[in-house]
C-alpha cells in the first residue's frame, strides 16, 4: 500500500474516531506528514542477488595407497542489500597399508566463511524489520536527497544502516582426524582412531556514530566477538567378522568411546569509536569471557548376522554417561534390535511384476541429552556486578534427579521394485514414544527462579512415509530420452501423552495431554460486529457469545497446530543425451502460522501516526469495515481508537492457514561429453542453470508474506525465502 | 627405519583411551555452584554486591519503579510519539499479563531469595571471617536485613493496600519467603501473608540490620572503612531513613518522627542549595542522597534506563502533566484535572526538572513538561536515588502535624511548621517571604490554613519534590486521595481519556496485579481486585 492508501485509510480512521473530516489536513501538517513521499521500503532494502559456486574433486592411489582431494568455493551477494556470504573448504584424506596387518587411514580438512550482515530479529536497526513495517510517507532523504532523514525509528533509517555499518565476521576451521587398523587374525581386527576439531569465529561490528539514536549517544560502537571452539573424539575399536557355516555371515564390533567439548567465548564492546578507525582501540570497553565445556563418555557393542540374502537380524548395546547430569544419573543403557527379509529372494516367491520385496523393521530404546552443559546444578551466576565490584546472584536451582530424556523408536518397513525396475519404492511406518522428556517446568518466582529442567511428560510421534519412483519412459538406447518422476511423502502425528500442568511453555501453544506439541493458543476473534464495524472477540468456548472488550474475553483458545499435515515433493527428470532437466515442487499442507507481530503492526489506526505499525496488507485494506451491514473480519480504523487493538491485542486474528505449495528447484544440466573430457584427462565436468523458489502457491489469501516459517509456526520478521537463480559449474578430475 | 617410526607413530594409536575418574566432573565456568558460596569472604561479598547489581536492573530501580507510580497517576503521561512501552498503564486497561509487572515481581523476589541464603548463613560468614573482618561479617548480614526490608516494603507498596486499610491488617499483603531455597526439593507455593505479618516481618528485618550494622554508619569492604561506598550501599542511616519511610505507610507517626530524626541528628546529610538544586542532583554521591543505586559507564541499564526512556535524544516518551492537556476539540464535560506543571510556582527551582519542551519526533508535543531528573545518556553515570534527605524533613513535618491532630498538641503542630518551611524555603524564593502558618482550631485569622489543609498541602509539597521519584501514586494511595489521571493529552487535536479514582473504586487498577502465570502456577495465589 502507498501512501495515498494509507492515508485515506486513516482518514477514515480519523473520522471513525469523532472527528471533523476538515481538521485532517491540519493533522497531517502537524504531524510532519507529507503525501508526496511515498517510500517504497521494499525496493529500498532488497536487490538483485547473485551467487555462483565451484567444486573440484581429485583423487587416486595405488593398491596399496589412495588419496583424495577437494575443495570448493562459494560466493553470494543476498538478495537483501548489505548481505554477503563467501565460503571456501578443502579435504585431503589418506589411507595406506604400512604392512600386511597395519594401515593407517588420516585427512585433514578445513573451511574459511567470510559473510557481512545485519542484525535480524525485533532490533530498529533490522532492516528487514522495517520493510515490513515502516510506513511509506517516511523519507528516506531530506530535502537535499543526500542527507540521511533520521527522525523516525529511532533513527535507525534502514537504508542508512545497510549503507553504514559494517558487519563482517570470519569463521576458520581445521579438522584432522587418524586412525590406525590392525588385524589381529583372521576376521579379526583392532582400530584405533582419534579426531579433532577446531573452530575459530571471528566477527566486528561497527556502528556508525551518526545512525540510531542510542549509537549517536555513545558516539558510535564497534562490537567484537570471538569464539574458539575445541572438539575431540577417541574411540577404540575390536571388529570381528567370519562366514560360520556356508550362507551365514556374522559380524560384531565393541567398543569405547570418549569426547570431550569446550568454547571459550570472548565479547567486547567500545564506545567513542574515533573516526576513521576500525578497531576497538581507545574509548570505554566492557569486555565479557565466558567458557562452557561438556564431555561423554560410552561403552559400545554391535552384531549382525545375515543368512544367505535372505534374513538379517542386528543388535546393539551401549551404555553413555554425560557430564550434564549430577554424579548418580550420568549414566543410561540403551539398545537396538533390526530384522530384514528379502521375501523376493525366497524360493517359493515368483510374483513375476514384483520382482523385489524386502521387509524390515527395528525397534530400540536411544536416550538425549539435548540440554545446557550445567543445568542439573545450583548456581550462582557471575556478571551481577555493583559499582565495578563483582557480584554474585543466583540463577539455577539443583535438580540432581536430572538424568537423560528416553526414547523409543519402532520402523517397520517395505521396498519394493515392480514391472522390471520401472516403478520402486519404499513404504514405513514408524513411531516413536518419548519418555522423561527434558523440560522446564515453571515455578512460582517467588522461589527466586521461574523455572527449572525436569524429566517430566512423554510424547508419541507416529506416522508414515512413502517413497515411488517410476520410470515413465524408459530410454530406447543409450543416451535416448527418459521420464523419471520421483515422490515422497511424510506424514507426522505428535501427541502429548503425559505432561506436568506447570510445564513452562511458551503461553501461545496449548500442551495438554492429547494435544500435540505446537497447538496455537490464542484468544478468540470472532469477526467484526456488521452494525458498527468494532472488532469482537469470544466469550466462552462454544463461540457463541462475543464481547467488544478485549479484556473481558475469554482468555484463550485452542487453534490449529504450526504441524503440517503431510508434506513432501514431486520431482520429474527428464534426461536426452547429456541433458537433463528437473524441476520439483514441494508441498507442505495442513499447519497453521501465527504472526506473532500481527498485534503490533496491524493496529486499525489505533497507534496514529506510529512510523513502525504499518503492516495493512491491500486485502485488508480492501476488505475493511466502512457501511453497516456489511460482514467482514476487518474492523473499522479509528485513528488512536483503543477498541479493536492499542498494540498489544494478541488473538486468532493473526492466524493463518499456512499451506502451500512451491516450485523449488528447476534444473539444467549438461555433462560434457567424454571426448571432450579424455582430452583434458577430467573424469566428469558438468554445467547448470538452476532456479529456486520461482513460484509459490499459498492457499490462505490473507497472508501476505513468505510461508515458509520455522517449526513453531510463527513469522518473526524474518527475511523471505527469495527466488535466485545460479549457474554451476562443477569439476571432477 | 623410517618405517619403523611411522609404524611405532601409527601403533600408538591403537593404546586404549583409559578416562579418570573425574572425566566427567566439569565445572562451570562464569558460575559458582551454590554450595561454594559461603565458603570465602570474596565470594559472600561478591553474593551481597549482586543484591545491588539486581536492584540496579530496569525492571526494578533501574526504570520501572520509578516509572510506574509515575505513570499510573497524575504526575505523568505517554507521548502521542511513543513505542510500546507502558501502554496499557498509560490509559489504566493494563492486565495482568503486563510484561513491565510480570518482570519486577520476579525481579524483586529474586532478590528476596538472595538476601535469605546470606541471612541464613550468618554463622558461616562469621567463621570464614578473620577476626579483623567480624565486623564487615556483620555488616555484611546487616545490609542484607536491610535489602530485605526494602524489598518487601516495594512489594507492599506496589502490590497489596495500606497497612491501615483494615483495623488489624488482615487483608491480603504478598507471600512472605524467608528461607533460603537451593534445591527443587525446597521449591514453594506460598499463599498471601496478611498485611500485617509483612509488615511486622518488615520491622523485624530493619530491627536486626541495625543491631548489625556498623554503629557509625560507614561501609566496611575488604576489610577497610570505604566511605566511596557511603551512600551506595545500605548502612545504619539509609535503614533509618527506609524505617522513616516504612512508618509513616504504616499510619506509626511516632516511630516515624523518630527515625528521621536520628538521620537529620547523624550531620552526615545535608540539603541542595537554592541556586544548585538541578546539577547537584544529577551529580554521584550528592549531598542529600540517602541510598542510591550506582550506574557506571559499564555498567548501566543503557537504552533500557530510566534516563533513555526521558532524554528526548532516547526514546524521550514519557512526559510531564499540565492542565492544557485535559482538552478535547468535540467539547464534553471533563473532570477537573491538575497538571504536575502548574502545581509549581513560576520560582521553584524543581520547575526546571520538568521544563516546557518540545517532543523530538516528527509530530510530537509542543510546550509540554518533559521530565529532565535523570538525563546522561553518553556516560550513565547517574545514580538512581531511592532515599533523599528532603524527604527526612518532609517525613518528620507530616508525622508531628498528625501526632498534632491525633492529640491535639498545638506545639507539634508549630515544630512540623518548622520542618515544611525549610523545604519551602529552599526550594522556592517566593515561600520565604510566606511561609505556612497553620492551626489546629477555631477562627483561622488570615495567612492561616486549618490543620487538614495544612496536611493536604505537605501532600502537595511532596508531589514536588518528588516528581518522577517514583512516590506519587504511593502517596495518592496511602491518604486515599481522589485523582484523575490523563492519557495521550498531546496537543489539543489529540483524542484524550481520563481515568478517575475516587472512594468507590480506590484499589481497583491502583495496585498492580498478581502476574498471571503466578496465579496459574500458583493454586494458593489470589489476584487483586480489578483484574
Amino acid at each position: 500500500m502507498n501512501t495515498d492508501q494509507y492515508l485515506q485509510y486513516y482518514r477514515e480512521g480519523w473520522v471513525n474516531a469523532g472527528n471533523r473530516a476538515g481538521s485532517y489536513d491540519s493533522l497531517l501538517t502537524a504531524n510532519g506528514i507529507s503525501r508526496s513521499t511515498n517510500t517504497d521500503w521494499f525496493d529500498a532494502v532488497l536487490r538483485q542477488g547473485q551467487y555462483s559456486q565451484y567444486n573440484l574433486n581429485a583423487s587416486g592411489g595405488n593398491d596399496k595407497s589412495t588419496y583424495f582431494v577437494s575443495g570448493s568455493y562459494y560466493n553470494s551477494d543476498a538478495p537483501t542489500k548489505g548481505l554477503n556470504y563467501d565460503k571456501a573448504t578443502y579435504r585431503i584424506n589418506i589411507s595406506s597399508e604400512l604392512t600386511k596387518k597395519l594401515s593407517f587411514k588420516g585427512g585433514f580438512s578445513g573451511s574459511f566463511q567470510q559473510t557481512s550482515n545485519f542484525l535480524g530479529g525485533s532490533f530498529f536497526a533490522n532492516p528487514v524489520r522495517a520493510m515490513y513495517r515502516l510506513a511509506p510517507w517516511l523519507p528516506i532523504y531530506k530535502s537535499d536527497g543526500k542527507t540521511y532523514e533520521l527522525g523516525y525509528n529511532n533513527g535507525y533509517n534502514p537504508v542508512a544502516v545497510i549503507e553504514t555499518t559494517k558487519r563482517k565476521a570470519k569463521t576458520y576451521n581445521i579438522a584432522a582426524n587418524a586412525s590406525a587398523n590392525y588385524k589381529i587374525t583372521k576376521g579379526l581386527t583392532f582400530e584405533g582412531s582419534y579426531a579433532m576439531d577446531f573452530n575459530h569465529a571471528f566477527s566486528s561490528t561497527q556502528y556508525d556514530p551518526r545512525v540510531g539514536n542510542a549509537i549517536v549517544a555513545v558516539g558510535g560502537t564497534i562490537q567484537n566477538y570471538t569464539q574458539d571452539i575445541t572438539n575431540w573424539v577417541a574411540t577404540n575399536i575390536l571388529r570381528y567378522k567370519v562366514d560360520l557355516a556356508d550362507d551365514h555371515k556374522l559380524e560384531a564390533f565393541a567398543g569405547y568411546e570418549a569426547q570431550s567439548r569446550s568454547d571459550v567465548d570472548i565479547e567486547i564492546a567500545v564506545n567513542g569509536i574515533a573516526p576513521g578507525t576500525i578497531t576497538a582501540a581507545g574509548g570505554s570497553s566492557p569486555t565479557l569471557t565466558t567458557g562452557t565445556a561438556n564431555r561423554l563418555v560410552s561403552k559400545f557393542f554391535n552384531t549382525n548376522y545375515s543368512f544367505k540374502d535372505l534374513y538379517f537380524v542386528s543388535g546393539s548395546l551401549r551404555e553413555d554417561a554425560s557430564s550434564r547430569f549430577a554424579k548418580n544419573f550420568r549414566k543410561a543403557t540403551f539398545w537396538s534390535v533390526g530384522a530384514g527379509w528379502n521375501i523376493s529372494n525366497e524360493k517359493f516367491y515368483n510374483v513375476s511384476w514384483l520382482s523385489e520385496l524386502k521387509l524390515r523393521g527395528s525397534y530400540g530404546y536411544t536416550g538425549n541429552q539435548g540440554i545446557d552443559n550445567f543445568e542439573s546444578f545450583g548456581l550462582y551466576g557471575a556478571g551481577s556486578d555493583y559499582n565495578l565490584q563483582s557480584g554474585l546472584a543466583q540463577n539455577q536451582l539443583a535438580n540432581d534427579n536430572l538424568t537423560w530424556e528416553k526414547n523409543i523408536p519402532l520402523n517397520i518397513g517395505l521396498d519394493f521394485s515392480m514391472l522390471k525396475g520401472r516403478l520402486s519404492g519404499s513404504f514405513e511406518w514408524y513411531t516413536r514414544t518419548t519418555s522423561d522428556l527434558l523440560i522446564s517446568q515453571s515455578i512460582p518466582s517467588v522461589n527466586g527462579v521461574t523455572s527449572i529442567t525436569v524429566n517430566s511428560g512423554a510424547m508419541k510421534n507416529t506416522g508414515i512415509e512413502l517413497s515411488l519412483s517410476s520410470v515413465n519412459i524408459a530410454p530406447k538406447s543409450k543416451g535416448g530420452f527418459k521420464w523419471v518422476t520421483d515422490f515422497n511423502i511424510t506424514t507426522n502425528q505428535n501427541t502429548i501423552t503425559e505432561i506436568d500442568p506447570a510445564y513452562a511453555g511458551n503461553a501461545n501453544y496449548l500442551r495438554n495431554v492429547g494435544n500435540d506439541f505446537y497447538t496455537h493458543y490464542q484468544r478468540g476473534y470472532a469477526g467484526v460486529n456488521p452494525a458498527n464495524g468494532e472488532a469482537l472477540w469470544y466469550r466462552n468456548g462454544t463461540k457463541d457469545s462475543t464481547t467488544n472488550s478485549f479484556t473481558t474475553a475469554l482468555p484463550r483458545l485452542q487453534y490449529g497446530s504450526a504441524l503440517p499435515k503431510f508434506y513432501g515433493g514431486l520431482t520429474n527428470t527428464f534426461s536426452y543425451k547429456n541433458f537433463k532437466f528437473s524441476f520439483q515442487l514441494y508441498t507442505f499442507w495442513g499447519n497453521t502460522i501465527y504472526d506473532d507481530y500481527g498485534y503490533l503492526q496491524k493496529t486499525d489506526a489505533n497507534l496514529g501516526f506510529s512510523d513502525q505499525s504499518n503492516g495493512l496488507s491491500r486485502y485488508e485494506y480492501e476488505r475493511r469495515w466502512t457501511t453497516p451491514g456489511q460482514i467482514t473480519d476487518v474492523p473499522k480504523p479509528v485513528f488512536l481508537g483503543t477498541q479493536s487493538s492499542s498494540g498489544s491485542f494478541e488473538s486468532s486474528r493473526f492466524l493463518y492457514d499456512g499451506s502451500y505449495i512451491r516450485l523449488r528447484d528447476v534444473t539444467l544440466s549438461y555433462n560434457l561429453p567424454t571426448e571432450l573430457l579424455n582430452k583434458f584427462k577430467f573424469s566428469n565436468v558438468r554445467v547448470y542453470l538452476r532456479g529456486q523458489n520461482l513460484f509459490t502457491y499459498v492457499k490462505d489469501k490473507r497472508f501476505n508474506t513468505d510461508p515458509e516459517v520455522s517449526i513453531d509456526g510463527t513469522m518473526a520478521q524474518r527475511p523471505p525465502v527469495f527466488n535466485t537463480f545460479l549457474f554451476g559449474l562443477d569439476i571432477n578430475f | 627405519m623410517k618405517k619403523i617410526y611411522s609404524i611405532t607413530v601409527i601403533t600408538s594409536l591403537l593404546l586404549i583411551t583409559s578416562c579418570s575418574k573425574d572425566f566427567l566432573d566439569v565445572k562451570p565456568q562464569q558460575s559458582v555452584l551454590t554450595e561454594d558460596v559461603f565458603n570465602s569472604m570474596a565470594t559472600s561479598r561478591a553474593a551481597v554486591n549482586g543484591l545491588y547489581s539486581l536492584m540496579q536492573s530496569y525492571s526494578y530501580y533501574g526504570r520501572d519503579a520509578m516509572v510506574i507510580p509515575e505513570v499510573l497517576s497524575d504526575n505523568a503521561t505517554r507521548s502521542v510519539r511513543s513505542g510500546n512501552r507502558y501502554t496499557g498503564m498509560n490509559t489504566v486497561t493494563h492486565t495482568a499479563t503486563d510484561a513491565n509487572v510480570s518482570r519486577m515481581w520476579s525481579q524483586m523476589y529474586q532478590i528476596v531469595t538472595n538476601t535469605n541464603a546470606i541471612i541464613a548463613n550468618e554463622a558461616n560468614i562469621k567463621k570464614i571471617a578473620t577476626s579483623l573482618e567480624q565486623e564487615e561479617a556483620a555488616q555484611l548480614v546487616g545490609e542484607a536485613y536491610a535489602v530485605r526490608a526494602l524489598v518487601y516494603f516495594d512489594l507492599m507498596k506496589f502490590f497489596a493496600r495500606p497497612l491501615k486499610f483494615t483495623a488489624d491488617g488482615s487483608h491480603l499483603g504478598v507471600p512472605l519467603v524467608i528461607k533460603p531455597i537451593v534445591n527443587i526439593t525446597e521449591v514453594v507455593y506460598p499463599a498471601r501473608n496478611t498485611a500485617a505479618e509483612v509488615y511486622a516481618q518488615i520491622d523485624k528485618d530493619i530491627t536486626a540490620a541495625i543491631a548489625l550494622l556498623p554503629q557509625t554508619g560507614n561501609v566496611i569492604s575488604n576489610g577497610v572503612v570505604n566511605n566511596t561506598l557511603f551512600k551506595i550501599r545500605m548502612n545504619r542511616f539509609s535503614t533509618l531513613a527506609l524505617k522513616a519511610r516504612v512508618s509513616v505507610y504504616k499510619s506509626d507517626w511516632a516511630s516515624a518522627a523518630d527515625a528521621a530524626n536520628q538521620v537529620i541528628a547523624s550531620g552526615r546529610y545535608a540539603l541542595y542549595t537554592f541556586g544548585n538544586m538541578l546539577q547537584d542532583f544529577r551529580t554521584q554521591n550528592s549531598a542529600e542522597s540517602i541510598f542510591e543505586i550506582a550506574n557506571n559507564t559499564n555498567d548501566n541499564p543503557g537504552v533500557d534506563s530510566y534516563a533513555y526512556l526521558c532524554s528526548q535524544q532516547g526514546y524521550g516518551e514519557m512526559l510531564g502533566t499540565r492542565n492544557s492537556m485535559n482538552s478535547r476539540s468535540t467539547g464534553t464535560t471533563l473532570s477537573t484535572f491538575s497538571g504536575l506543571y502548574e502545581a509549581y510556582s513560576a520560582t521553584d527551582v524543581r520547575r526546571g526538572f520538568v521544563a516546557l519542551g518540545n517532543r523530538n519526533s516528527l509530530g510530537g508535543e509542543t510546550n509540554v513538561p518533559i521530565p529532565t531528573k535523570y538525563i546522561n545518556i553518553s556516560t550513565y553515570m547517574e545514580n538512581i536515588k531511592v532515599l533523599r534527605f528532603a524527604e527526612m524533613y518532609l517525613i518528620r513535618g507530616e508525622a508531628n502535624a498528625r501526632l498534632a491532630v491525633a492529640n491535639s498538641t498545638p506545639s507539634l503542630l508549630t515544630t512540623s511548621l518548622t520542618d515544611i518551611n525549610l523545604i519551602r524555603k529552599s526550594r522556592d524564593t517566593a515561600s520565604a517571604t510566606r511561609p505556612f502558618n497553620a492551626q489546629l482550631s477555631g477562627t483561622l485569622p488570615t495567612g492561616t490554613i486549618s490543620a487538614n489543609a495544612y496536611l493536604d498541602s505537605i501532600i502537595v509539597e511532596r508531589r514536588k519534590e518528588f516528581a518522577f521519584e517514583g512516590q506519587r501514586l504511593f502517596d495518592l494511595n496511602r491518604t486515599q486521595t481522589n485523582f484523575v489521571k490523563i492519557s495521550s493529552g498531546g496537543n489539543a487535536t489529540s483524542r484524550l481519556i481520563q481515568y478517575s479514582v475516587t472512594t468507590s473504586n480506590f484499589f481497583v487498577r491502583t495496585i498492580l496485579p498478581i502476574p498471571v502465570t503466578q496465579v496459574q502456577n500458583n493454586p494458593n495465589m489470589v489476584q487483586n481486585p480489578g483484574f
